[in-house]
């Protein structure tokens, strides 16, 4: 499980930078406020979005982990 | 401070959020490949366990079912000796009691040999001549006596090895019964352990995919926009220093 635990860390860290640079770019926005600086919020929404796909997936994948622990540790 | 300082400060905060950005995710998909590789090869190793114990609990089986055939067929040899026995038992018996009544007639013949003064000698011999004939099913009687001892201890031996015998079948049969119960609910364990692994890999396989394309595309999508920042920054450096 420990695996498991690394590997929904490294999504939730991922998602963490994703939300630093997205509150980086929203605070710079105050005083850079045009089409390239929305270009630049739309494209870290989509880095959140995909980012949140892959997330979905290490979830399901970690919930088939502990399904199959808690199978294998039956006696 | 001017818009154009603003921007500039702007510009430097986003490239310097993008430059961080692109260091943090920067082997994001390798430590995916690696735990997911981790967690699969982790799993497998316990199915191939899991299948070691349906392996041994099957081999346990066999034995003690060739065991249990072993006793059913000793069972089956010491019913055939009992049933021998008291057949010849009952032989015995029957040879005993005609001897008895044969022992019986004879002392019946000796005391109606007749005893007149003319017949003496001739009733001695008679007598004597009944007289070895008791001693002979006598000691027939004797013999067989011992013979039906013999066989009765035997047939009592045999009853109480068909007993044992006997017992050790019914806890054999439990024993054999509760080792199927756990040879099935193991392979009902692999069975589910097996599914869920085949689900794992392929999540494992998905997961590993995603990760890769989500680095690589943020990581192309950041490149893109520091080279946007960057020419933002040299824009507005241009436009100060004309």
């Amino acid at each position: 499980m420990s695996s498991v635990n690394t590997m929904t860390t490294a999504v939730l860290k991922f998602q963490s930078s994703v939300k630093k640079l997205s509150d980086n770019i929203s605070s710079a926005g105050y005083d850079w406020n045009d089409e390239k600086h929305a270009a630049l919020t739309g494209m870290v929404a989509e880095i959140a979005s995909n980012a949140k796909g892959v997330m979905s997936t290490a979830e399901h994948m970690a919930s088939r982990c502990r399904e199959f622990d808690s199978v294998a540790s039956q006696n | 401070m001017s818009y154009v300082d603003v921007n500039t400060d702007a510009f430097v905060k986003v490239r310097e959020a993008l430059r961080c950005f692109q260091s943090e995710i920067s082997g994001f998909s390798g430590v995916i490949s690696q735990e997911t590789s981790g967690i699969t090869e982790a799993c497998e190793q316990k199915v191939h366990d899991q299948e070691r114990v349906v392996s041994e609990l099957k081999e346990t089986k066999r034995l003690t079912e060739e065991a249990l055939e072993r006793i059913k067929r000793a069972l089956e040899q010491e019913n055939a000796e009992k049933e021998r026995t008291e057949q010849s038992i009952h032989s015995l018996e029957r040879e005993l009691s005609d001897l008895e009544d044969e022992l019986s007639d004879l002392y019946d013949q000796r005391s109606s040999v007749s005893d007149d003064e003319e017949d003496k000698e001739a009733a001695r011999k008679e007598r004597a001549s009944i007289d070895r004939e008791i001693s002979a099913v006598k000691s027939q009687i004797s013999r067989t006596r011992e013979e039906l001892s013999r066989e009765k201890d035997n047939l009592d031996k045999i009853k109480a090895e068909i007993r044992r015998l006997e017992a050790e079948k019914n806890k054999t049969e439990e024993q054999l019964a509760k080792i199927k119960a756990d040879l099935q609910r193991n392979e009902d364990k692999l069975a589910k352990m097996k599914d869920l692994l085949y689900y794992i890999k392929s999540d494992a396989r998905e997961l590993r995919a995603k990760a890769k394309n989500l680095e690589m595309d943020s990581s192309e999508r950041t490149s893109h926009s520091k080279s946007c920042v960057e020419e933002c920054i040299q824009y507005l450096d241009e436009y100060l220093n004309s």
